[in-house]
């Protein structure tokens, strides 16, 4: 992976008074050319220590970094040659919008003529152009953000990073700027580097994603990938919407698995096992069984009972919370607004899924 | 690895640099000549520095000494007096000026820190020419009503003229906490039933009082250590900082010079204390609440308001008012303005204000710039942690701040009375002292202003590729420079009328202009002193609006 980026066993550790606090450890990540790829998980779980490592802002405990088959572990990072935008934006209160965009160029001491048109075609790339002469703290806050992109852009790094780009943008211009990053790194083609905690933003842009859980990658996989196939109940829980419900492997070796919930027996309580699945929960065993809100739906002969306690009507969807028997939180369904049966607040229901449609975690109950 | 390598790792080597260097310059400047005066107090006049030779004699006379005792009284009495009276005027003032509608508030705020901006042994001659024995208030009241007002010169003239000198400080911090008060802690206080009275002693005052506090103790510190003031209106009274002064000019017995000023700054840490003890309970407002307090806009609040603020304004400003006035008068015998006017007092004093403004204007203008290049890195390094021992660099350059001037005097003539650190006589030694009491004034500032920049920016700059040189150029310089300006002026400009350390160490050839006023001030020669004031006020005055223009900030801004 000659002009990507690749990171190897990078660790950090901060040491205060004598105690050590170790906040990423054994992270590994590959990043091919063009590619979006992010990094998720919620505060404190080492991502952004990890993008800074990689930017040379923070010092590598162990580990490398190689940046287009160079080794950078030890390069400051004003010799990296990468662009970086920053949560705060971070832009240079008292140059100009201009200005803070030739920034970069003129370190690299480019002559001026070339300076105006490379200044000018990242301008013009992110809408800005009109904007030229105004000073930073003239500008909106999605404006600022895109100037502080047209910065780290202009000078044509290999890779780009983005360290919560969005998190300081109201909820409407956030999807929006995540739309222009995307179409920006579409066009240009050039490899993304993101951080966030805000897994729809992930889900919504990225190639791939890495799942990072306490300092360590809990998983890395395309979006679609990491929601339907969670490696891990962390992984399920933070990504979406999951129900999980208590089964125990009937340990008969028919391949079936028994749900722990309801006490009436009917024979929709024995959920068939696909054969992987039998690895991860061997005969006898106790484990959750997840199923996202919108792979659940009435059904007359479906294995869970349970009372609908509330309906939200969330636009294209009506999203229901129905408590069932033996299991502690309520189940969240998710049913599209037109679909033939609706649950209704109030009534008894039976609700069923498609064995395809689970993922099963054995060990805890 | 070890944790000495750990610190090296990934630091710039300009940054520590840096750092080193400003600690070297702190050690030699700022702790040497502090702890000199400190070892000195505990010897005898004459004997050398060694363990056997420590004694307790130079303290020994505030015991046995009636004037010691005398002095030690007297500095409490009118620093106390001082704190009082000014807390008396100032905290309605501040009410009046944050809760009530009133006209010219811009100019008010503006006004009351004309005091601050003028030397105070300025403003206490003045009050010699207004109530002195050859007064005009008291020729007045001697000639028209056959009585004679009670003498300026004692406890009550210096407690007055301090309080009035250093009422600014106490209202500005008052004013600015009352200003900014969350409206919404006393208008839940209302909707409780609570009425105006019971809101204003069970809310209102208690949340002011930790900034009440605050501003009486710098009343009390800054009187404290006022040596021009007691020194012309005390009459046969001695404060400490005069009895240092005494002490040191009459008999040049530096070591008790240094036994008193240790007392003396050991009441201000006293003063302290006391704050601490005072503010123990921390309560801070919980809310951040963009709304600034309501301001009461009835008639009578209205009137009252205005009446007691332009009242204790005009007072204030009397003494400068004089010394402006006297400063043309030809005669003023006992009429209530001077009988003719004129330029000769500045005909006069022409030539020694053009030589003794020269030698003020280059002790300052050199102590501003080495304070602005050392207190900028100084709070360049430690704010952005790159400074090793952060809290000796903020003891080293805060200490001097509550020192008394004559304190600082003292222990530099200590340190650098010998060879090879001969210094006294010299403009260096001046020079160097200055630098030592206003040092901490560019630190807070600059600190402050750092403190402004996102140190993303400068990830950012590096990230661009720009090296530490060129971000510093670049971007960190251009950013703290307003403020490191406005910073500059300010002490350039409260430079010009110091008077208190530079009455210990100044020498015929580098006579600054606050010691031509002040001898003048001693030889009675009060129409050219004023003269002398005046063109020092209007420098001084045209330097600090010039400043706040600069830094886009009102002039009561430029004093918090």
């Amino acid at each position: 992976m000659s002009g990507g980026l690749s990171v190897r066993k990078l660790k950090k550790i901060y040491s205060t008074n004598g105690v050590d606090l170790t906040v990423v450890s054994d992270v590994d990540l590959d990043v091919a050319p063009g590619e979006f790829f992010t990094m998720l998980g919620p505060s404190g779980c080492g991502k952004t220590t990890t993008l800074r490592m990689i930017a040379g802002l923070e010092t590598v405990s162990e580990g490398s970094v190689v940046i287009a088959g160079k080794d950078a572990t030890r390069t400051p990072a004003r010799l990296r040659n990468i662009g970086m935008v920053f949560q705060s934006y971070a832009l240079f209160p008292h140059l100009s919008i201009y200005e803070n965009v030739a920034y970069g160029l003129r370190v690299r001491r480019l002559p001026e003529n070339e300076i105006g048109r490379k200044v000018d075609e990242c301008l013009d790339l992110l809408a800005l152009t009109p904007l030229a002469q105004r000073l930073p703290g003239q500008l909106s806050g999605g404006q600022q953000q895109r100037v502080s992109i047209a910065r780290a852009l202009v000078y044509r790094p290999p890779v780009l990073l983005l360290d919560e780009p969005l998190a300081n943008l109201d909820a409407k211009l956030r999807v929006q700027m995540r739309d222009e990053i995307h179409r920006v790194q579409r066009s240009l083609g050039i490899m993304v580097l993101y951080v966030t905690h805000d897994q729809e933003e992930a889900m919504a842009v990225s190639d791939r994603i890495a799942i990072f859980d306490r300092g360590r990658v809990a998983q890395i996989g395309a979006p679609e990938e990491i929601y339907d196939r969670p490696g891990s109940l962390f992984v399920a829980d933070f990504i979406g919407k999951a129900n999980f419900l208590p089964v125990c492997n009937d340990g008969a070796g028919t391949g079936q698995c028994l749900l722990h919930c309801g006490t009436a027996l009917h024979p929709g309580r024995v959920v068939p096992l696909a054969p992987h699945e039998r690895d991860t929960l061997p005969g006898g065993a106790d484990g959750l069984l997840m199923v996202r809100p919108e792979r659940l739906a009435p059904s007359d002969d479906g294995p869970l009972r349970g009372h609908v306690e509330r309906v939200q009507h969330l636009g294209s969807l009506s999203r229901s919370f129905v408590s069932v028997e033996g299991v502690d939180n309520e189940v969240i369904v998710d049913l599209p607004r037109n679909a033939q049966r609706l649950l209704k607040e109030g009534e008894n229901c039976r609700l069923g899924f498609r064995s395809a449609d689970i993922t099963l975690f054995g060990g805890a109950v | 690895m070890s944790r000495a390598l750990l610190f090296f790792r990934g630091r710039d080597p300009v940054a520590l640099l840096v750092g080193f260097f400003a600690i070297l310059v702190a050690a030699a400047f700022l702790a040497y000549p502090l702890i000199n005066g400190l070892v000195l107090a505990f010897l005898r006049s004459g004997d050398s520095l060694s363990l056997g030779n420590l004694t307790l004699a130079n303290f020994e006379r505030f015991f046995i000494s009636t004037s010691y005792k005398r002095a030690l009284f007297n500095s409490i009495l009118t620093s106390g007096g001082a704190t009082l009276l000014a807390a008396a005027l100032g905290v309605p003032l501040a009410f009046a000026v944050a809760r009530v509608e009133i006209a010219w508030r811009p100019l008010v705020l503006a006004l009351s820190v004309i005091p601050l901006i003028a030397p105070p042994f300025i403003g206490a001659y003045a009050w010699v020419m207004i109530l002195g024995n050859n007064g005009i208030l008291t020729q007045l009241m001697v000639n028209y009503l056959g009585i004679r007002p009670p003498p300026i010169y004692g406890p009550w003239g210096v407690s007055i003229a301090l309080a009035l000198s250093y009422l600014p400080y106490l209202f500005l911090v008052v004013q600015g906490a009352i200003a900014t008060g969350d409206p919404m802690v006393e208008e839940a206080a209302r909707m409780t039933g609570a009425s105006n009275a019971r809101i204003l002693r069970t809310i209102t005052l208690p949340l002011a009082a930790p900034a009440i506090a605050a501003g009486m103790l710098i009343v009390f510190v800054k009187a404290l250590g006022d040596f021009g003031v007691p020194s012309i209106l005390g009459g046969e009274m001695q404060v400490l900082p005069t009895l240092i002064y005494y002490q040191i000019h009459g008999f040049f017995n530096l070591n008790a010079g240094a036994a008193i000023a240790i007392v003396n700054v050991m009441l201000t840490v006293a003063g302290l204390g006391l704050l601490a003890f005072v503010n123990r309970k921390n309560v801070s407002t919980l809310t951040g609440s963009s709304r600034g307090a309501v301001r009461t806009n009835t008639l009578a609040a209205r009137v009252v308001a205005n009446g007691f603020i332009w009242i204790v304004l005009f007072l204030a400003l009397l003494p400068q008012l004089m010394v402006a006035l006297y400063s043309f008068s030809l005669r003023w015998g006992d009429t209530l303005f001077p009988s003719s006017y004129g330029f000769d007092n500045y005909r006069d004093v022409w030539v020694e204000a053009f030589t003794t403004m020269g030698n003020s204007v280059i002790l300052s203008g050199a102590t501003t710039l080495i304070c602005i290049i050392f207190g900028a890195v100084m709070a360049y390094a430690t704010v952005r942690g790159r400074v090793a021992a952060k809290w000796a660099v903020d003891l080293t350059i805060m200490l001097p701040f509550v020192l008394p001037g004559l304190v600082v005097g003292v222990a530099y003539l200590a340190a650098f009375n010998d060879r090879p650190l001969l210094l006294t006589g010299t403009a260096t030694i001046l020079v160097l002292a200055y630098f030592t009491r206003r040092v901490a004034f560019v630190f807070r500032s600059a600190s402050a202003a750092v403190v402004q920049i996102d140190p993303k920016i400068e990830e950012a700059s590096s990230v661009c590729g720009a090296s530490w040189l060129h971000t510093m150029r670049r971007i960190v310089i251009p950013l703290l420079a307003p403020g490191l300006l406005a910073a500059a002026i300010l002490v350039f400009a409260t430079l010009i009328g110091e008077i208190s350390a530079t009455v210990l160490l100044y020498s015929a050839n580098w006579k600054p202009i606050s010691i031509a006023i002040y001898e003048r001030v001693l030889g009675n020669e009060l129409a050219r002193a004023s003269a002398l004031g005046t063109i020092c006020n209007v420098a001084t005055l045209v330097l600090i609006v010039a400043a706040s223009r600069l830094a886009g900030r009102s002039m009561s801004e430029m004093f918090k």
